[in-house]
This record gives structure tokens, sequence and C-alpha cells, in this order.
């Protein structure tokens, strides 16, 4: 037993060393895909460097060596930590990250909590309900989804901050400008997180054993609450973990939407001026929140559904 | 003794009086003139209508029904569980003279679990899959608070030992599926009883467990109404209900349509769908006897029309039965029945008119569809239907099956054995060393409980799966083993068809009924075009079904209808080995004796050897010429049907039989 | 000898069937596929139901809405309604061609994955994994910090973003249709092998495609809209409803309606889409899946 259990350990440390030198083997790529001289990007379009200086930059950045031996070099130095110079910032890439993840992720946090609140809520009131409740409920969870979050807080920043002037405008000082940016990811998260939840509820109170406890003197709200929720949070849960993959991405435009600082000002700029260290670093950020995350979430499914350990530590 | 009267139509004697009557009157159930719908108006369906019956305290009742015979409603709507959108009315529907249709929602959740308790069929998925068997029971000693918080722990164990399960402190820590199947019913039991409720409501206990263990899930029942609690009992299964019922209301369509003593139910039946009921039970009759007695499949029925429902499927049925809703009528002390033509108990009912007749202006498809089946019985009726050959084995009286060599074998099996490997990395043996032959024309029955490789030895002598050793020979070829390329089977494939337990999964979902059959009547090399069409009705009358469904898709089909479909495209491409696995298991008892009769027909038809794979003795003893009895993965005995059966060698052949009711 | 039943009542039923399908729509699909049918018409032809987009009147700027200007103007005095209807048709077709690229690239991955052997399989599987364990965002952006911004660059990074979903998908179908019971029937009659890959695999696979690929769509609709937002994709003063956002920023606290009726644009293709999505999934579950 134990012996399976640390190779089911094992299996799933080297699925997310995969999962990590994936990331970093796509960041790598796409670096020595861009069309064009390497030096001229680093350089930057409006550059008048010399043939000699641009040969030094490229025998100082290793670009004149074969690509197999950058490519080592590369996961060497990723290994170590080190992921390179900015090309336009002057500063070390981990730097740069480290300055600006803390408000992104708290952004990210709230967002993911709240949602779940929302969704928990607005499902558990309405699943096994009448037709009317859950019509309703679905309406909402449809407009959520359908709309994109930075446009919610583009209305949210309309109301709240420039007519009611109950948030602030811009900027990251406190919670109060926290709670903006976060309620407009929120909103479309809970709309995806309300459906799978509530489809998830109804499924586990159409089985017998829901019946069974019903016939036992529970209410429907207490079969809702005590078992047909523990059945419908392994794949919310799942969800969940994937959608906070995914909020990286949607925090680029809220935060762009509040003035936040935080991983989307920085992203953006690098995209833009193709400061490609910057672009590989942060990808190489969203992989290790994924394999963090999904190491979470199986830990945690395993917790509430004990059928998944034999399965847990099978596969 | 007074009666009801229910408009005009319907009289109800007064529930017969009990012996202990008086002594515990104040537990007593009252189900008087119940009605329940569903839906709105225009699309009404009435599930239930106007049942009554009384049960007394320490007394069992049996409902007996078919799916959609509004038995299980019946039972919800004592518990209050009919669910929002059923329309509940009732004369008097009470327990303990508690009114059950006034109860506000907090009432209702005393008496559910406290006073009345419900038990659902497969533990596995009626107890919470992901609690622990201590947490299930601790929920209704909670709920109805019976005994003090610091005593639930001693109470889950006290009762576990109750209804009989071994090593409580351990089992209570388990979850369902850590537990047999028969454990865990048993569990599902001790969660329903926790708070002492006085009706115990059984809907279907034992119908997924395997025999040997249903027998002493019955018998716990019977030791609990023994303590005094009532129990009503549903099942589709007379067997099952003759172990334990003071008293069997057989229903259909909604309505109780016979009433009496098992005696008077099960060895006098008076209704022709009791009858037919009883008939359609395999293991209650002897090999090559017919077992449907219905004329129709059951589909597109008009059963809410003012007749008797049974009307459009029953042989008797007059002007009168279509136009005339027969009540519930005395025919014999505490025996009721509500037919116009109550069939005498000696009459044998295939001795009656057997063709039912047209009346003019019914629905012509139907009659034509009736006309098409009775047609099919007379042209290879003969052979089985009222053959000599009985019991008297193998015979080579019948046509179909003169001039054929008995040592031509078709096919045989060597010593066939498969490993899986199990979820947790253990090698697991499905099948080990089984053997067997099967001649030309003949039917081998292939029985055992669930996991015993009745289904792998089916997919390995089908070329599903290629066995780790042993051979299957088909026509003296090898047909599938180690080193057997599919390249080699294709061209004979042809000739060994098969039918499946879900039909439905084995119809691709996108294909009509017509594109289905005829997939399978190119393969016999009918062109494209009208004649293909035409050969495609042609099979579908030859298995009783409409032109009409051509069109249909698998979803839109019924049970039976799926598996006459089944049973089409398998003998389409003209195959000269069938293989049936648990063919029947998904029916109801009557489309599964139309199914046993059709699949008699067209062996005896079309001269096929048949390897029939089922867990039901009484199925297998009816089809089979030879028996192979397994377990875990062996054989445990083989031989002549009538030999295993009647004289088995195994002591496991003989726990199969006494559990399924049938003396050797 | 039995005669085919093609009898008129046969034929009654069938039509009395087809009537009764378009009456049980619900009320929600028939709306929605009427919001489309619009969406379809304004990106043919926007000059049908709007003014120009791109005329300025400095007299007109930032004036609420009104009768003359339904949607107000903005701050050249340009009119938002026309803006809104000339925007349909990039921001629709960025979503469309987004689509289009990740179901023909999933198409491609899955059907590889679903039908190469064990080790392909593995491989193709794996990289799927690698990309779709990065948001689809970042990867668009991965995609355009490659190929630069601009229009058509957002479009393919989009299609590349989500193609490991459908290829995912694709592999799963391949894979459970290829193990059902309806396939193994079939290999049962003795179909060859590629007569059963075109009959019966690909069909069913395939099928619910058409269902995630309207899903996708709506995604990407507003990926699309949030990478113009960012200032990747088109770019104003050309209509289009992200660039529209964008532009509405500087005017949150004088002039909402520049950015309410670009966003309302957008929400209201994405939640048509996503209605008759779920019909056309509801529909299909029905007919062929229990």
């Amino acid at each position: 037993m134990i012996v399976r259990l640390l190779s089911g350990v094992a299996k799933r440390l080297l699925a997310a060393v995969v999962v990590m030198v994936g990331a970093a083997t796509l960041a790598f790529g796409a670096l020595h895909l861009i069309p064009g001289d390497q030096v001229s990007i680093l350089l930057g379009p409006n550059s008048a460097a010399s043939p000699e200086v641009r040969a030094q930059i490229r025998s100082d950045y290793g670009f004149d060596r074969p690509l197999v031996v950058q490519y080592a070099q590369y996961l060497s130095n990723v290994v170590r930590g080190r992921l390179g110079e900015s090309y336009q910032q002057n500063q070390p890439v981990s730097a740069l990250i480290g300055g600006q993840v803390w408000p992104t992720l708290q952004l990210a946090a709230a967002a993911l909590g709240l949602a779940l609140v929302i969704a928990a809520v607005s499902a558990v009131a309405t699943a096994g309900r009448r037709p009317a409740w859950r019509s309703l409920a679905s309406a909402w969870e449809l407009v959520a989804v359908s709309t994109p979050a930075f446009w919610t807080g583009l209305l949210l920043l309309t109301a709240f901050s420039f007519q009611l002037h109950v948030f602030p405008v811009a900027g990251a000082q406190d919670l109060r400008s926290l709670v903006l940016p976060a309620l407009a990811l929120a909103l479309s998260l809970a709309g995806v997180l309300g459906q799978v939840l509530r489809e998830g509820l109804e499924t586990a109170l159409r089985q017998p054993f829901a019946t069974t406890a019903r016939a036992r003197g529970l209410s429907q709200l207490a079969v809702t609450t005590r078992h047909a929720f523990r059945h419908a949070a392994v794949p919310l849960l799942t969800l969940a973990g994937w959608l906070t993959g995914t909020l990286v991405g949607g925090v680029v435009a809220v935060e762009t939407v509040f003035g936040r600082p935080g991983i989307g000002a920085l992203i953006l700029l690098a995209v833009s001026t193709k400061d490609m260290p910057v672009v590989m670093g942060i990808v190489l950020l969203c992989g290790l929140i994924f394999v963090v995350t999904s190491l979470l979430v199986d830990l945690l499914a395993v917790v509430v559904d004990p059928r998944l350990r034999a399965e847990a530590v099978a596969v | 003794m007074t009666t009801t009267e229910d408009d005009g139509r319907r009289t109800r004697p007064a529930p017969r009086p009990h012996p202990d009557a008086g002594a515990d009157q104040d537990q007593r159930l009252v189900v008087d003139g119940l009605e329940v719908s569903f839906g709105q108006r225009g699309r009404q369906v009435h599930a239930v209508r106007g049942v009554s019956f009384t049960i007394d305290p320490g007394r069992t009742l049996a409902l007996v029904g078919e799916s959609g015979s509004g038995k299980s409603v019946t039972a919800r709507t004592i518990i209050g569980l009919a669910g929002d959108r059923a329309n509940v009315t009732a004369r008097d529907l009470s327990f303990g003279g508690q009114d059950l249709t006034a109860l506000s929602p907090a009432q209702w959740r005393a008496v559910r679990g406290g006073r009345i308790a419900l038990i659902l069929q497969d533990a596995l998925v009626s107890l919470d899959p992901l609690r622990t068997v201590r947490a299930e029971i601790a929920e209704t000693l909670r709920t109805h608070r019976t005994v003090p918080r610091a005593q639930i722990d001693e109470r889950v164990h006290s009762l576990l030992a109750e209804v009989g399960i071994p090593d409580p402190h351990r089992r209570a820590r388990q979850r369902p599926h850590e537990l047999s199947g028969g454990l865990r019913q048993r569990a599902l039991i001790a969660s329903a009883i926790a708070a002492g409720p006085r009706l115990l409501i059984a809907d279907e206990p034992t119908t997924a467990l395997d025999v040997t263990v249903q027998v002493q899930v019955l018998d716990l029942l019977g030791r609990l109404t023994d303590a005094g609690s009532s129990l009503l009992l549903i099942s589709h299964d007379l067997a099952v209900v003759a172990r334990l019922a003071d008293e069997i209301a057989v229903m259909y369509a909604g309505l109780i349509v016979e009433r009496g003593t098992p005696g008077q139910v099960l060895d006098e039946p008076h209704h022709p769908y009791t009858r037919a009921l009883i008939d359609a039970v395999p293991s209650l009759h002897a090999r090559g006897t017919r077992l449907s007695t219905t004329a129709a499949t059951g589909s597109d029925l008009d059963l809410a029309g003012p007749g008797c429902p049974y009307a459009a499927r029953c042989r008797l049925a007059d002007d009168r039965c279509r136009t005339l809703r027969p009540a519930l009528a005395e025919a014999g002390p505490g025996h009721q029945v509500a037919c116009w033509h109550p069939v005498s108990a000696d009459a044998p009912l295939v001795l009656l008119p057997p063709a039912p007749r047209r009346p003019a202006g019914s629905d012509v498809i139907a009659a034509g569809e009736a006309a098409a089946i009775s047609e099919a019985v007379a042209v290879s009726g003969t052979v089985r239907g009222d053959s000599p050959r009985a019991l008297a084995g193998p015979g080579p009286a019948e046509p179909a099956r003169a001039g054929r060599d008995e040592s031509d074998v078709l096919l045989r099996v060597d010593g066939l054995g498969k490993r899986f490997r199990a979820p947790d990395g253990t090698w697991h043996e499905a099948a080990r060393d089984v053997t067997f032959a099967l001649p030309a024309g003949r039917t081998l029955g292939l029985v055992g409980e669930s996991g015993s490789g009745k289904t792998t030895t089916a997919r390995m002598v089908l070329g599903a799966l290629e066995p780790d050793e042993g051979t299957v020979w088909f026509a003296g070829q090898r047909w599938n083993g180690q080193g057997v390329a599919e390249k080699s089977r294709r061209p004979h494939r042809r000739r060994v068809q098969a039918v499946y337990q879900d039909p439905l999964g084995s119809f691709d979902p996108r294909f009509t009924v017509e594109r289905l059959v005829a997939e399978a009547v190119a393969v016999a090399g009918v062109p494209r075009g009208p004649a293909r069409r035409a050969r495609v009705v042609d099979l579908l009358d030859t298995v009783g079904l409409s032109a009409r469904l051509l069109d249909r898709r698998p979803l839109e089909l019924s049970g039976g209808q799926r598996q006459r479909v089944a049973l089409a495209r398998a003998i389409a491409p003209e195959p000269d080995l069938l293989v049936c696995d648990e063919p029947v298991s998904a029916l109801d008892v009557s489309i599964q004796a139309q199914i046993l009769d059709l699949l008699a027909d067209l062996q005896a038809g079309f001269g096929l050897a048949v390897l029939f794979i089922s867990h039901d003795l009484g199925v297998i003893r009816h089809v089979s010429d030879r028996v192979l009895v397994m377990k875990d993965g062996r054989t445990v005995e083989a031989g002549e049907a009538e030999q295993v059966l009647t004289a088995p060698a195994h002591d496991y052949t003989r726990t199969l039989l006494a559990s399924a009711g049938i003396r050797p | 000898m039995r005669t085919v039943d093609a009898s008129p009542r046969v034929l009654a039923v069938r039509a009395a069937g087809a009537r009764r399908r378009l009456a049980d729509v619900p009320v929600p699909v028939l709306v929605a596929a009427v919001v489309l049918a619009v969406a379809v018409v304004v990106v043919l032809a926007p000059g049908l139901v709007a003014g120009s987009p791109t005329r300025t009147d400095p007299v007109q700027a930032l004036r609420g809405p009104s009768w003359k200007h339904l949607f107000g103007t903005d701050q050249l005095g340009r009119d938002t309604f026309s803006r809104v209807a000339y925007g349909a048709r990039p921001s629709l077709l960025l979503g469309c061609g987004a689509t289009a690229v990740s179901v023909a690239g999933g198409v491609l991955l899955g059907l590889a994955a679903g039908f190469s052997g064990r080790v392909g399989d593995q491989v193709l599987m794996r990289v799927t994994d690698m990309v779709l364990a990065l948001p689809p965002l970042l990867v668009a952006l991965v995609v355009i910090a490659v190929l630069g911004s601009g229009t058509v660059n957002v479009l393919v990074a989009i299609g590349v973003a989500f193609v490991p979903p459908y290829a995912r998908m694709v592999r799963a179908e391949v894979m459970l249709v290829r193990r059902s019971g309806y396939v193994e029937a079939a290999v049962g009659l003795g179909l060859r092998r590629r007569v059963l890959v075109v009959r019966h695999v690909l069909p069913n696979a395939l099928g619910p495609l058409l269902v995630l690929a309207t899903v996708g769509f709506g995604t990407s609709l507003i990926y699309a809209s949030s990478l113009s937002f960012l200032g990747l994709g088109t770019r104003p003063p050309a209509p289009e409803w992200g660039a529209m956002l964008s532009e509405s920023r500087d005017f949150l606290s004088s002039a909402w309606w520049i950015g309410l009726f670009p966003g309302l644009a957008v929400t209201t293709a994405v939640v048509a889409i996503n209605v008759v999505g779920r019909h056309l999934q509801a529909t299909f579950t029905g007919r062929t899946r229990r």
C-alpha cells in the first residue's frame, strides 16, 4: 500500500515536471520562431548599433551557439531559477515578475473565492426547485458567462466609481480598490461554476440515495447540502482548478481597466516590444500555477470522494 | 360488508377483516381511491387510477406489475415523495389514522423514516456512496432523535448486528462500495428501520442481487414483519413476492386487476394478465412450451381509454372490454378480479380463441401487427409450440433439425483463458480453461452469476476479444486464439451474429431502424434499392415489427422493440450461430416471454445454433439443450440440460437451483 | 410477398413530426436565432441599417442617445449606432475565423491521435496537455509576440490557443466510438475497417464537435474583443467592438453610452450563440445519447 502510494506520488511529480519542461520548451520555441534576427529584436527596431556591437551582443547572449546548446543552457538556467534579463528593462526577469506577481495573485484569489461563494449560493438555492427559479438562475448564469470580464469592469467602474463614487477609480493601494476588479472577474467565473454546480446537484438529487435520504425525513435543503453538494463538488473543484489557470489570462484585461499594477501590464508591454525573456518567464509562471493547482485539486478531490483513492494511487 | 360507489362504475368491497385487527388498529395503512397523475392539462399521464388497499400491522402486501404499471408511484405517494409534478387525490390515504394528504412539509419529515420507511433497489446507489454506513444510519437516528447523541454509535452497531451484518464495528466504518451486494442491502435496511418505523415500503428490494443473496434479504424482511412492522413489497417478480406476501395485488396500467392470497393469485389466477405473467416465467414452464400469451407488443396502446386497459393485449377481449372498464369483483373469499371474462383456473389459456377479433374502425396497423405475429407463430410455431418434445430433451422429431448430423460440431471452444488487470494492479482471471462444443442447430446455455466469466467467454467466441490461451474453432476453422487475425475471420463474420443485453448500445445512434437492418442485409449480398428495402420490411415482419418503425431511431423504441430489431439484424446475414448475451435480462417478464418465443421460432425456422448466456436459470432451462454452469471464470458443471438441472452434480448448481426456486 | 409500406399515412406521420419539432423549439432559441439572423445581415450589408461609421461631426460630439443618434455619438461626433453595426463584421468574422482555425487544427490533431498507435497518441496528447496547461489568453499573447499584432494575427492566435480542447474532444470521441457496442456489432457483420471508420466512427465522433464549435465561437468572440481592447487586434478608429470599448475608457465619467453599446453587442451576440449551441446540444443528446 505504502509502495503504491509512493509510486502514485512519484507519477504525479513526474507529470508536473513534464508540464514544466513543456512550458519551458514552448517558451523557448516561441523565441526562436520569431522571424528575423535575435539581436535586432533585442535592440528594438530603432537601434543604430554598429555591426561590431551587434556581434558582441550575439556572443554575449550565446545566439551564435547551436540551438541545442542554447536550449540546454536555457533549461539549466531555468532549473536554477535564472530566467534571464529583460531585453528592454535591464532587470532580471525574476525580479520583474516578483515585483508584479502579488497584486495579480491577490486579485485572482479574491475573484475565485467570490465566484465560488456566488455560485454555491445561486446553485444551492435553485437546484431541484421550481422551474421558474431555475430558469431565472440559468438565465443570469448565461449572461454572466457571455459577458467579457473587462466590460463588466467598465460598467462597474462607470456606476460605482464615476457615478456613485463608492470605490476608487484606479490603483491597488487597499482592499477597497480590490472589490470592483475582483467582482468583475468573479461574475463571469461564477456563471460557469454555477452552471456546473447546479447540474451536478441536480444529477445527485435524482440519484436513489437522495430519495433514500428524503425518505429518512430530511428536508430538500438538508439533502442538497449534506448529500448532493459533496457529489457535485468534485467536478466543481476540477473546473475551478482549471479556471484558476485561465484567470491569469482574464486578469490582464481587468487590470488594464482598473489601472492596477500586476502581471497584466508587464506582459502587455513585453508582447508589444517582443521582450521575449519576460514572456517566457510568465509562461513558466503560468505553468507553475497550473501544476500547483492541479496537485491541490487532486488532493482535495480524494478528500471529498474517497472512492478516488484507489484510482489516484493506481494512475 | 360495505360497498363504495365510484363514478357508478367501480365497486370496492371493504377490506377483509384480519384476525389481528383491533389489536394494533392505529397502525393500519388505508389507501382508498388513490389517483396520481403527472403533468399539466392536455398532456396528463395517469399513473395510478383509483387504487385501494389496506395493510394491517405485521402483514405484507405485495404490489406486482411490470414497469409503468404504477406500483412504484403508489409506493412513493404513500411516503410523500411522488414529486412536485404529481397531482395526488384520494378518498382516504392515512396511516394509523393520520391523514397523509394533509401533512405540512415538517409533518411529512416526521413521518418519513419515523413511521414509514422506504427501501430502494440497489444499495450501491441508494446509500450515499461518499458516506460511511455509520453516517447513513446515524442520520436517521439524529433526524428523529431516536437515541441520545452519545448512544448513536452504539445503536448503529446494534442495528447492523440486528440485520445480520457480521463484524459491525468494521462494517460501520466502510462505504457502500466496500461491501458486498447482500451486506450493503442489509445496511440500507438498517438505515431504514433505525427510527423504528411501523410500515416498511420495499421497492424491488432484491432485484439487483444475485439469487443466492436474494433469499437471505427476503428472509430478513420477513423477520421484520414478524416483529410487528407492516410491509408493502413492490416487485416485478412473482417468485419473490410469493415467498413473503400475505396478500398479492397485481397492477396493470395504474389499476389493481387482481388481488388475493398468494395461493389464489399464483395457483388460480382469474385475470388474463395475471395468467400471462405467470405463464411468462420460464422457470415455471417446461422447455418447448410457449411463454407469451398476449397478442400485441404492448406499445402505442391507448391505456387511458374508457375500457379495460388490458383489452388491447388480451386474447379474450370483446367490444364490452374496449368500452367499459370492469370493476374489481369478488371471485372467491378474499379473491378479487377486475375482468369481464375471468379465466377459469383449469382451462389452459391456449385453448381459448387464439386470434383477436378485429373490431371495425380500430387501428388497422395494430391489428396487422397482431396478425403478423400470429403468422410468425403459424410458420414455425408447430415446430416448438406444442411439440411432444416438451421435457424429453433434444429430439430428432423436429423438422428443422431433421437431417442434421448430431456430431456436426459447429463451434468448439478449447481451453479458453483470459486475464484482466484490475484497477488496483492485480491480475484477475475472468475465464480459465473453458471448453465446450456446440453442434449446428442446437442451443447451449451458459449460466452463472455476475463475475462468472460468461460475458468474457461470449466475447471471445464472437472474436471481439483475443483469449490469452486456448482456441475457438468455428466450422472446423481456427476462429479465435493467439495469432488469429481479424482479416482471416472477416469473410466468415456473417455466419456468427450476436444479440446483446443492451441492444441500444449496439445500435449506431444516428441510424434509423431501416438503416440498422439494411446494413446487415447488405452483408448477405442483397443489392441496394427496392430489393434491400423489401428484405428489411420482410425481416421486421418476421420479428413481429411493423414497417411503421422503419424511420424510428433506437432511442424512440421500447425495450422489447429494440430487442426485436436486434434479432432482425442478427438473422439478416443468415448466420449459422447466434450468440445471445443476456438478451432478455433488461426486459419485463411478458416482453421477455415474447422475445424468448420469437428466438425459439427463429432458431427453428433458420436452423440456428445458439449460445445462450444468462444469469437466470429459469430462462436457461427453458431454452437450452445443453447447459454449462460457470463460477469465478471456471466451468463447474456441464451436461445435458435435463440432467444438470434435475440431477445436479455440483453443490453450486444445487444452490443456484434452490435460490431460483427450481426444485431439481 | 409483402409490399413495402410507403403509404401516404407514413408520409403524413413524418410531416406531422416535422411540424411538431418546430413548435417544440423553445422561445429563447427562436429569439436567439432571430438575433443571429440580424447579425448575419449586418455583417453582409451594414449599410442597410446604419449610416457612415466614420463621418465626424464635431458639433454633435458626445451627445447622449436620442432619436437622431439611437446610441449617442462619440468624442468626434461619430454615430455610435453606425459604429456598432459596422463593428459587427470584423468582430464576428474574427470570432468565426478563429473558431475555424481551432476546429481544423483540433480535428486534424484529434483524428491523428485517435487513429495512430499508442506511441503517437501519447506524444500528441502530452503536447496538447502542455498547451492546455496554459491559459488560452497567454498562448494567444505568445503567438502575437511571435507574429506581431494585427487583425489576422489575432485571429490565428486565438485559433491556435483553442486547438487543444477540440483535439482532446475529437480524440476522446474517436476512442469512445471505437470501443462502442455498435462498432463491435459492425465488426461482427464483417465490415472492412475503412467502411467502419467512414460510416460509424467519423460521423459519431465529429457530431459533438458542432456543439462545441458553436459554444467555442462565443468564447472566441470574447477573446477577440479582449485582445482588441488591449490594443493588439484591430486598432481604432476602425469600428470594432473591442477597439470601441478601448476608446470609451477615456469617457467613462462623461459619456457612458460609448462604452455601453459595443459591450452590449458582444454580450447579446455571445448569449444568442450560446442559446443556440445549448439547444443544438440538447437536440443532439436527446436524439443519439442516453
